[in-house]
C-alpha cells in the first residue's frame, strides 16, 4: 500500500478529516473577540507545520488523507480542525 | 521528611511496612517463572487483524464498556462540588444575583500588562491547542489518542485563555455550552450501547466491527446494514505481514467523541466555576 494514491481506498482516511472540520466549526463558534488577518495566516501556517510534525494517521495511504510518501505526510485532521475553527468563527460573525 | 522523624513508633511502623512490601514484591518475582496468566489476551490477539489499528482502544472498550463513562461521572461530581463550594450558585441563588460570586482581582489580567509574546501569540496558541485536541480525538482508533485526552487538551486551551486574558477569554465556553456539550457526550456514550443490545443482547457490543459473531454460540446477529453504518466510515486498510485487511474500529471513534464532549463539559465547568464563579442569573455566559 505504499504506492501513490490520490483518493482513499477506504472511508476511514477521510472521516477523521470531516469530523475534525465539524468539531472545529463547533468550537469556532465559541471564539470571541477579533481575529486579524495576520493571526489567521499565522494560525494556518502553524497548523501546516504542526500537521507535518504529527504526520498522517497510521494506515493512511492516500494524498487526500494527508499521505504523500514514506516519511512525508500531514495530519490532515489537524489542518481541517483549524480551518473549521476559522470557519466557525466567521460563521458566528464579528471581526 | 527528615529521617529523625522516623524515630520511635513511626520508625517501627515504617520498617515493618517496608519489610512487608519487600517480601511481597520478592515473592511475586520468585513465583513468576513464566507463569503469567495471559487471561483473555490470546483470544483478542487472534482477532487483532479484524479490529482497528489501535487494538488496545478497541479491546478496552470491548472489555470495560462503561468504565470510562463512569470515570467521567466522577469528574462531574467534582464539578458539582466545585459549584457548591466555590460557585455559591446553588447554595445561595438569590444572593448571587446581587453580588459578584467570586472577586475577579488576581486573575483579571489586563492585556496591556501581559508580555507582548502572550498578547500576540495567546490566541493562535489557544486555537492550535484546540486543533490538537480535535486531532487527538479523531485519531482515537489509529493512534494513542482518545476522548479523555482530547477533553483534557481542549480544557487546557480554555484554561490557557483564562490565564492569558482573564474575563476576555477568546475561547468563550459559556455555562450553557459546557452543560450542553457534557449532556450530548453522556447521551452519545450511553446510547451507543443500544444497537448492540437490540441485535445481540450485549449492551455496547461493537456492531460496526462485529468480531464475536464468528464464534459459535454467540447470541444474535448484527444486520449487514448496521455493520455498514457504524463500520464503514472508519474502515482502513491495515497492511500487515500477514496481508492487507480492511478493518474498522466500528463504534470506538463515536464513543471517543462522546467521551471527549463529556470531559470538556466536566473539566470546563470546574475551570469556569473556579475562575469565574457560578451565576444562575446569566445564561450561557461567564458569571
Amino acid at each position: 500500500m505504499s504506492e501513490f494514491m490520490l483518493f482513499p481506498v477506504l472511508a476511514g482516511e477521510i472521516t477523521p478529516i470531516v469530523i475534525g472540520f465539524l468539531l472545529g466549526i463547533l468550537f469556532g463558534t465559541q471564539l470571541a473577540g477579533a481575529i486579524s488577518r495576520r493571526t489567521v495566516i499565522l494560525v494556518l501556517a502553524m497548523s501546516v507545520v504542526a500537521a507535518f510534525l504529527f504526520e498522517a494517521p497510521i494506515f493512511t495511504w492516500s494524498l487526500a488523507g494527508g499521505y504523500i510518501t514514506e516519511g512525508l505526510s500531514f495530519a490532515a485532521p489537524f489542518i481541517s480542525a483549524t480551518v473549521g475553527l476559522l470557519v466557525g468563527k466567521a460563521a458566528k460573525g464579528g471581526k | 521528611m527528615e529521617t529523625s522523624e522516623l524515630k520511635g513508633a513511626k520508625g517501627i511502623v515504617a520498617v515493618i511496612a517496608l519489610f512487608i512490601i519487600f517480601v511481597g514484591v520478592m515473592t511475586s518475582f520468585m513465583q513468576l517463572n513464566g507463569n503469567v496468566a495471559r487471561g483473555i489476551s490470546p483470544e483478542y490477539n487472534s482477532l487483532a487483524f479484524r479490529q482497528a489499528p489501535n487494538n488496545l482502544a478497541s479491546w478496552v472498550y470491548d472489555f470495560r464498556g462503561f468504565d470510562t463513562l463512569i470515570e467521567t461521572g466522577v469528574i462531574y461530581v467534582g464539578a458539582v462540588v466545585s459549584v457548591l463550594a466555590i460557585g455559591r450558585g446553588i447554595v445561595k441563588v438569590n444572593g448571587v444575583r446581587e453580588e459578584d460570586p467570586v472577586p475577579q482581582t488576581s486573575l483579571d489580567f489586563k492585556t496591556e500588562s501581559i508580555p507582548v509574546i502572550l498578547k500576540y501569540f495567546g490566541l493562535p496558541a489557544i486555537m492550535l491547542v484546540v486543533s490538537y485536541g480535535l486531532l487527538v480525538v479523531t485519531g482515537a482508533s489509529t493512534s494513542g489518542g482518545g476522548g479523555f485526552q482530547c477533553g483534557v487538551i481542549v480544557s487546557s486551551a480554555y484554561l490557557l485563555g483564562m490565564v492569558f486574558y482573564g474575563k476576555k477569554n477568546p475561547l468563550n465556553l459559556g455555562k450553557k455550552f459546557l452543560i450542553g456539550l457534557g449532556s450530548v457526550g453522556w447521551a452519545t456514550y450511553a446510547l451507543c450501547g443500544l444497537p448492540g443490545y437490540l441485535t445481540t443482547n450485549y449492551w455496547q457490543y461493537n456492531v460496526g466491527t462485529d468480531i464475536w459473531s464468528a464464534y459459535p454460540g454467540f447470541p444474535g446477529a448484527v444486520p449487514e446494514m448496521l455493520r455498514q453504518i457504524f463500520g464503514d466510515p472508519f474502515r482502513l486498510a491495515l497492511t500487515l505481514q500477514e496481508g492487507t485487511f480492511n478493518s474498522t474500529a466500528g463504534l470506538v471513534p463515536i464513543i471517543n467523541l462522546g467521551e471527549a464532549f463529556n470531559v470538556i463539559g466536566a473539566i470546563g465547568l470546574i475551570f469556569l466555576v473556579f475562575v469565574y464563579g457560578w451565576s444562575d442569573s446569566e445564561e450561557g455566559k461567564k458569571a
